[in-house]
This record gives C-alpha cells, sequence and structure tokens, in this order.
C-alpha cells in the first residue's frame, strides 16, 4: 500500500517530462484559473500554467529534495551515531557535545541564517535540512549502538579478535540500520513539507521551479479567485506523507527477522 | 608450576556505579572488588569446574582471561608466557574460545548460523578447513544437520544454540574452553547431550575445559579438579571427588548440602545456608563468608583467613580447615 | 483422605497455527487435594505450562479448549465469564512466576501493590491492608517488612523479589497455590531457600500447592505426587516417592536417569533420550513416545495406551506399565 503510491511518485518525478500533459512552465494568460477540464486534468493557475503537470515535475523536486536529504543525513547520522556509540568516550561526548549544541539551536532560526548567508536555492536548502537532522539520527543510532555495545554477541566478537571496523560494520550496523531506515522514510514526508514551507516561505526552491510549496504558495495567493488550488496542491503531500509512512511500518515489519517469526507463530 | 592458563594472585576492581556530582570528580569513585588475590591454573587436558553463586565473580573472570576486562592487579598467563598487553590477548583468543551463557544472545542476531560459524576463520585469517563445506562439517561434527546453517540465531532451539557455540567455540581448535553456564536453562536431557558432546571432544582433541557454573551436579559429573568462589575470591579447590566427599570448607559443605534432592527419601529438613551472597560494594571484614557461616567465631570477623594447602593437591581459605580435616576424617574413621 | 480441591478432568488444549491447531493438552488429568502438593514435570514443550495457565484461568489467546474441564468449587472455572475467573484469580486461585519482576508493577512500592492485591477484601482500612501486607512479607521470612514496603521491585535482590511475591501469592489465603518454575531463576542457595520456605508455608496453609516445573530435585524435596508430563499428555502420576522409586513410564525413567544429579558415580557417557518431540500438530496415532522408547513394541505404534493403575494412586500410560 504504502509502496505503491510511494512508487507512483518514483515514476512520476523520473518520468515527469512523458506523463506531464503539457509543460509545466508554458505560461497562456488566457487561459489563468481554468477549472479542471479535459485539456487541464487538474485546471490552471493564475498564469495559465497547467497545474498537473507542475504537480508532476512538483515530485521531482519533492522527492529530490526529500531523499537527497535524508539519505545523506541518515548516512552521516549512522557513522557518527556508531562512533559515539562504540567509539572511545572522549570522542562520544565530543559528539554529544555537538548535537545538543546543534539541537538547541531554533530550526526555523538557523534555517533562516543559513538561507541568508548562502542565498535561497535547492541546494541551500537540502544542506540545511541535512544539518538539521543530523544530531536526531546520530543520537538514535548511538542510543541503539549503546544498547547493544553490552550484549553477549559483540562482546563474543571482541573474544574472537573481531577488529572494530568488523563489529561495526558487521555486526552493529545490520542492527542499527533497519531501524533507522524506518524512521528516514517516515520523515521524508516531514522533508517534503519542510521543502514546502520554506518554498512558500520564498526560501527554498526558487520559482519558476515547480515545487508543491510553490504551487501551495500561489493558490494561497489566488485564494479569491481559484479556490480550489490550494486544494489539489494539497493533496499530493497528503498523499506522498500517508504512502511514505506506510512504507516505514512495513519496512519495519520485513527488516526484523525476528517479528516476521511472531507473525507465524 | 606451569599450567595451559594460569591465574595469578589477580585482583579486579571496577569503579562502583556512583550518583550525581560524585561522578564528575575524577578519582573519587568508590572502587568495588569483584576478584581478589585470585590463583587458579588449569592443566593440559583439564576440565575444571568453578562454582560458586552469582556475584561470586564467576563471570568476570571468565571475561578477564579473554581479556575483554581489564585486571588491576596479578598475572595471567596462556602456555607459560604472561600475558601483557593486546597483543597477547590476541594470541590467547585464537588459543582459548568463549562459550556465554546465553547462547542464543552470543549468536549476532541478523546474520545466518553458517556465516557466523565461519566468523573465527575471518577474523583470525586462517583458511578455511573444508571450503564451502567448513560451516556444514562443523555442524555435523556437534551433531547437528547442515541444514542450520541457513536459519537466525533465533530460529534455533536452546540446545541448538549451545551446539552452535560449541561449534563456534572449536573452530580454530583451540587449547581451552572456557564454558560460562553450558547447560543453564537446558532440559535435563539436552544438558545430559551438551556434556557428553564436551566429555567427547574432550578425550577426541585433547581439550582443556574451563565450566563455570553453579550447577553442582554437572561438576560432580564431569570435572576433574573443582574450584569454589565466594565474594570474588577462592574458598576451596581440589580433586572433584574428594571435595565432594570430604568438603573443608563450611561454604563449600552449604553448597553440596543446598542441592535438591530428586528422591524424597533424601530430604533435608534444615536449611544448610541463610542469607544472601552480600554486594561488593559492602564486602565483610575478615574473612568475607563470616556472615553466613554457621561455624564463624569472633576470629572470622576481623582476620582474613590464609590459602592453606591442606594437601598438595587441595587449597582451604578457611582458619579452622584443619579442625574441620581432622573431624572429618575422624568421622570417616569411625565408619 | 480429602476430597480434591481442583481436578482437571480429560483436558484437552490446542493452539491456532498456520500449520494447523497444536495439540498442547491431551486428556490430562489431575487433582489436587487439600493440604497436599503436587508436582508438574515435564521438559519443554511438553504441556506443563498450557496446564498451569488453565488452572488459574489465564489461557493465551490463540488456545482453544477442545475437550475436558478444571473444576474447582463445584464447576468448570474454564467456562464461567471472564468478571469471575478474575475473582477466582486475586481470591481462590493464585501464581507464583518464574520470574518475580513480572509479577510486580515496576512504578509502585511493594507495599502499595500488596495493598492492591487485597481490594477484594472488604471491611478492612487501608492502614490495615498494609498491616496485613507487612505481616505476610514476615511470613515469607523478609526480615524488614515494613522498609520493604516502601521498595520497588528493582530494588530487591533476586531471593528478595521471589519471597514477595510468594507473600503476593498468599495474601488473600487462596485455596490453590500455583507455582511455575519458582526457583529456576535462582542460585542453588536460595533455590535451596524458597524450597525450604514453600515447605514451611505449607504446614500452616491448608490450601492445595501445586508447583510445575522441570526439576526433579524441586519435586523431590517439595512435593507429595506427581505428575509426568510428555508431549502434552501425563504419561505417569503417583506418590513422589513411588515414581522416584518406582517408575513405570519410560519416559519418567529416562528422565531420572539422565540427570547427573541422580549420579552419584562418574561415567564417561550420561544416558540421553535420543529422538524428538513428536510433532503436536500431528501426533502420532500410538503411544506418544513410541519413538524415543527403548522397550517399543509394534503395538505401541498403532494402538494408544490406556492410563493404567499400577498401584494405589499410580498409574501410567503404557502398554508394558503392568508388567
Amino acid at each position: 500500500m504504502g509502496g505503491a503510491i510511494v512508487l507512483t511518485f518514483v515514476v512520476m518525478a523520473l518520468f515527469a517530462p512523458w506523463l506531464a500533459p503539457h509543460d509545466p512552465f508554458k505560461i497562456d494568460v488566457m487561459h489563468k484559473f481554468a477549472s479542471p477540464s479535459l485539456a487541464h486534468w487538474a485546471g490552471t493557475d493564475q498564469l495559465g500554467r497547467d497545474l498537473l503537470s507542475r504537480i508532476i515535475y512538483g515530485a521531482r523536486t519533492a522527492l529530490g529534495v526529500a531523499i537527497t536529504a535524508t539519505g545523506i543525513a541518515g548516512l552521516a547520522g549512522i557513522l557518527l551515531g556508531l562512533v559515539a556509540g562504540y567509539g572511545p568516550r572522549w570522542l562520544d561526548s565530543l559528539l554529544i557535545l555537538c548535537f545538543d549544541s546543534m539541537t538547541s539551536l531554533p530550526m526555523i532560526m538557523f534555517a533562516l541564517a543559513v538561507i541568508t548567508v548562502l542565498g535561497p536555492s535547492t541546494a541551500t536548502l537540502i544542506l540545511v535540512i541535512i544539518l538539521v537532522s543530523i544530531p536526531g539520527y546520530a543520537r538514535f543510532i548511538r542510543a541503539q549502538t549503546l544498547s547493544l555495545v553490552r550484549s553477549d554477541f559483540i562482546l563474543a566478537e571482541q573474544a574472537m579478535n573481531a577488529s572494530t571496523a568488523r563489529i561495526i560494520l558487521l555486526h552493529l550496523l545490520p542492527n542499527v540500520a533497519g531501524q533507522l531506515l524506518v524512521v528516514l522514510s517516515m520523515d521524508v514526508p516531514v522533508v517534503i513539507m519542510l521543502e514546502a514551507g520554506l518554498s512558500y516561505l520564498s526560501l527554498g526552491v526558487k520559482p519558476p521551479t515547480p515545487s508543491w510549496g510553490n504551487i501551495l504558495y500561489d493558490g494561497y495567493v489566488s485564494l479569491r479567485q481559484s479556490p480550489g488550488m490550494v486544494i489539489i496542491a494539497g493533496i499530493p503531500l497528503i498523499l506522498a506523507t500517508l504512502g511514505f509512512t506506510f512504507l516505514g511500518e512495513a519496512l519495519r515489519d520485513a527488516l526484523d527477522p525476528r517479528l516476521q517469526m511472531r507473525t507465524l507463530t | 608450576m606451569s599450567g595451559l592458563y594460569d591465574v595469578d594472585n589477580v585482583s579486579l576492581d571496577l569503579a562502583a556505579p556512583s550518583a550525581g556530582l560524585q561522578r564528575l570528580l575524577p578519582g573519587s569513585a568508590p572502587r568495588m572488588t569483584i576478584l581478589s588475590s585470585l590463583s587458579l591454573s588449569i592443566g593440559h587436558g583439564e576440565m575444571l569446574g568453578l562454582v560458586g553463586e552469582s556475584g561470586s565473580g564467576k563471570s568476570t573472570l571468565a571475561r578477564a582471561m579473554m581479556g575483554l576486562v581489564d585486571i588491576t592487579d596479578g598475572k595471567l598467563s596462556f602456555e607459560g608466557r604472561p600475558l601483557k598487553g593486546r597483543a597477547d590477548f590476541v594470541k590467547v583468543r585464537q588459543g582459548a574460545a568463549l562459550m556465554f551463557q546465553d547462547a542464543v544472545a552470543s549468536l549476532s542476531p541478523r546474520r545466518k548460523v553458517a556465516a557466523q560459524l565461519i566468523e573465527p576463520f575471518q577474523i583470525n585469517g586462517v583458511p578455511l578447513p573444508d571450503g564451502d563445506r567448513a560451516p556444514a562439517v562443523m555442524l555435523e561434527r556437534v551433531g547437528l544437520s547442515s541444514s542450520l546453517g541457513q536459519r537466525y540465531p533465533h530460529e534455533l532451539s536452546g540446545g541448538q544454540a549451545r551446539r552452535v557455540s560449541v561449534a563456534r567455540a572449536l573452530a580454530l581448535k583451540p587449547k581451552l574452553v572456557i564454558a560460562d553456564e553450558p547447560t543453564a536453562g537446558l532440559d535435563v536431557s539436552v544438558q545430559a547431550e551438551i556434556l557428553n558432546l564436551m566429555t567427547g571432544l574432550r578425550s577426541d582433541m585433547g581439550l582443556s575445559f574451563l565450566i563455570i557454573t553453579h550447577n553442582l551436579a554437572v561438576v560432580r559429573h564431569v570435572t576433574d579438579r573443582v574450584a569454589v568462589l565466594y565474594l570474588g575470591r577462592m574458598a576451596e579447590w581440589g580433586p572433584t571427588r574428594e571435595v565432594f566427599a570430604r568438603p573443608y570448607h563450611p561454604y563449600t559443605r552449604s553448597l553440596i548440602a543446598a542441592e535438591p534432592q530428586a528422591d524424597p527419601r533424601k530430604r533435608r529438613p534444615d536449611l544448610a545456608l541463610k542469607g544472601e551472597i552480600p554486594s561488593v560494594l559492602a564486602r565483610p571484614s575478615g574473612c568475607e563468608f563470616h556472615t553466613r557461616c554457621p561455624i564463624a567465631r569472633p576470629r572470622c570477623a576481623v582476620e582474613e583467613p590464609e590459602s592453606n594447602m591442606i594437601t598438595p593437591d587441595r587449597m582451604v581459605r578457611c582458619h579452622f580447615a584443619e579442625e574441620t580435616r581432622i573431624e572429618t576424617q575422624g568421622g570417616n574413621h569411625g565408619t | 483422605m480429602s476430597e480434591a480441591l481442583l481436578k482437571v478432568d480429560d483436558l484437552s488444549i490446542s493452539y491456532a497455527s498456520e500449520e494447523g491447531p497444536v495439540q498442547a493438552l491431551r486428556h490430562a488429568t489431575l487433582e489436587a487435594r487439600a493440604g497436599e502438593a503436587i508436582g508438574i514435570v515435564g521438559e519443554s514443550g511438553c504441556g506443563k505450562s498450557t496446564l498451569a495457565s488453565a488452572l488459574i484461568t489465564l489461557l493465551a489467546g490463540n488456545a482453544r479448549v477442545t475437550s475436558g474441564s478444571v473444576q474447582f468449587g463445584g464447576r468448570d472455572i474454564l467456562s464461567v465469564s471472564e468478571e469471575e475467573k478474575r475473582k477466582l484469580r486475586g481470591r481462590h486461585i493464585a501464581m507464583i512466576f518464574q520470574d518475580p519482576m513480572t509479577s510486580f508493577n515496576p512504578v509502585l512500592t511493594i507495599g502499595e501493590q500488596l495493598v492492591d492485591f487485597q481490594d477484594q477484601r472488604e471491611g478492612l482500612s487501608k492502614p490495615e491492608k498494609r498491616q496485613q501486607a507487612a505481616l505476610m512479607l514476615k511470613r515469607v521470612g523478609i526480615s524488614d517488612p515494613v522498609r520493604c514496603l516502601d521498595r520497588h521491585v528493582h530494588e530487591l535482590s533476586g531471593g528478595m523479589r521471589q519471597r514477595a511475591a510468594i507473600a503476593a501469592a498468599l495474601l488473600m489465603a487462596p485455596q490453590v497455590l500455583v507455582a511455575d518454575e519458582p526457583t529456576t531463576a535462582l542460585d542453588v542457595t536460595m533455590e535451596a531457600q524458597i524450597i525450604h520456605l514453600l515447605r514451611e508455608l505449607r504446614r500452616d496453609y491448608n490450601g492445595a500447592v501445586v508447583i510445575v516445573t522441570h526439576h526433579l530435585g524441586v519435586v523431590g524435596e517439595l512435593c507429595d505426587r506427581v505428575y509426568v508430563m510428555y508431549a502434552g499428555e501425563v504419561v505417569e502420576e503417583g506418590s513422589t516417592d513411588d515414581v522416584y522409586h518406582n517408575p513405570r513410564h519410560p519416559y519418567t525413567q529416562a528422565l531420572i536417569a539422565c540427570d547427573p544429579a541422580n549420579l552419584h558415580e562418574q561415567t564417561p557417557v550420561l544416558p540421553t533420550i535420543p529422538g524428538r518431540l513428536p510433532d503436536l500438530v500431528n501426533p502420532p496415532r500410538g503411544c506418544s513416545f513410541a519413538a524415543r522408547c527403548p522397550r517399543v513394541h509394534e503395538r505401541c505404534r498403532s494402538e494408544g495406551p490406556d492410563y493404567v493403575e499400577v498401584g494405589p494412586r499410580h498409574r501410567a500410560r503404557c502398554h508394558e506399565a503392568r508388567s
């Protein structure tokens, strides 16, 4: 179920040029604020651009930003979390200090500061999201790692001379990564929302690039003329959130061999 | 005397769990003594039993012997070579293997059994003895079907997991296997199978075993010598048969008397040992057993007993060991 | 001899599974009389835990009673309403679990819970209930009961926890006390103390005690009568002395033989019970022990043995039991 929705969005993003019925940038002021019709299934916006095409191209931005950002943040989080959890104590304390100071900054303020310095662009947006998410992921992985470090199978590995790298990569990573994957997939919609939110504030993806946030913003501005636009722009956001959340839950069940057993017996 | 593994006068302290501000002041944290002046020697091809209640330091000793925890004082030596640094323990871990009490938990939960069986070879850079068939051969050696290699640890029964850990312990053909509670949690018939497997391997491969357990029946049945540990100190050791026939330390006597008897005609109406083992944070003065000892006298609370070699192969740490010995032998004489 | 307090009659219970119903308990029959301690002994998978949970009407969600009943106080307690089951459990039938941690709520003090357990007792004020709880703690050998009342379960040592759990179970003076592996999680010395305590408590407790264990030693020390279970069936019952000294079922004999505690000389090889438990989804047509029995006959494979009388209150489920 979740997989199907996510797959639909991925297909939309990948094959946008073929799927979109119109050019998302083509302005046609003669037909602005058109209601849904056979020619424009989702209607048009204030510049007469085809909304469906813009939503389809928007999936590119949304998924591109969300998956890149959570992916990189997740990888960095795993790495830092494992090092903090299994490495020497001083390194752990140092990393925790960094994470804590990061999380103590108000997120929006931090985002605004970075964007002000680097200027609004898709790359900046991704960078902000990565910086903001790493501490949470790293802390999550560290907590998972700490709960495993004292367990018998890690001691057993040490008793066989296993190197630190081997223990981290072969024994700790598979046991913590699954959990994080679940968290990550549930975070993708949060990031999509964030992207939409920042784009809506004109701090993210710059118009005319279609992004769900920009479409929402346009819809909001034109609420009087065409109230339908906001709703149509909101639907993909809601669907994507649901899809990724379901996918995350399905992943959690599938990744844990012990859970599989439980469903059998 | 140099055995296969010698533990010489070893002590081990850990920082006591402390709360609040105390933790922030380095050096001020109280220490707790887990092992204290412990000596033990495991001979070539010997099966040595180490018994004691939980909290006696048995498992800590096993981990210290593998270099998983650092000792504070004393000397460990394997095959006559003293163990000083990390590099020495790398050799120990190739020549000795540790089996954990919870066999399922000692296997990595997300790797298949076959992959875990060949880990000792991969880690230590030893070529697989039978190539691709190595896991199957190892499983068959401990009486398991080779198809078990494709399972995950949680899919094994208690007895199967135990056999897998025996198989992995034997991978590098070690000289010594340290088995922590090898039969805990097993049914009696499975327990018998595991014990038979271990005694069989011992005679086939000339292995030495250190069997750590609180199950006296197991110790009595399979070991050559037994050492009794109380609160991190050795109370008594000697040949198993003699220690069980004539225990000299009051703690050993209490342990033997505490064993439940399946034969209702052998029920004991009285209670052998009252109270619980004291916490390592509140170690009693003098002889640490005096708080529960049925024959304790004032002297025991102030004076630590010496390790007393009653005969060349029997040690007792009790002020009254000599008296007890004369008593028990007098008793034997009378019957 | 007094009447049976608790009577299990031809009880069969199966669990739903993907392969079909697992017949975990088949035609079990058992009785516990007032003032008597009975033991239910067997290895994992023998159905002893299922039987124990039936005795305290706490069957798992996927369990189904396919035949028989558990009679207590003149009715079948498996078919009464949930509300009545709850009342029974609090007041008349109590249980001690293997892990005493699980019988206490970690965030409440022992005292609060011991007072709570008496909520079915009317006409007693809260301080009086607390007083009762302190008395009971003292009774189970806790030297400073008042201080113990204010502790949380994690602050108690293993032995203390099990004592407190026994106190909790005995608080309402139940007529039946079911103890599931009461000493398995403990050291030898602690085990001996808990056995000693249970034995002492029995003296002035007039109810029935049911001990479920895999440890013959616990049965030998504590029980008057024993029920030996294998693959979901009761295969032998009798006085502890008869069953230990004159076991008539080959499984009982094998079980006693392979426990090293019963051997006083070292032998190079311990006796074992070769083979595996039968599949309980499709239990064998004949005797369930046939595949592992050293004295198996053609008849054992085709025909299930009757539960035959081999002595006074001594029965065994074996074709050969009488000979």
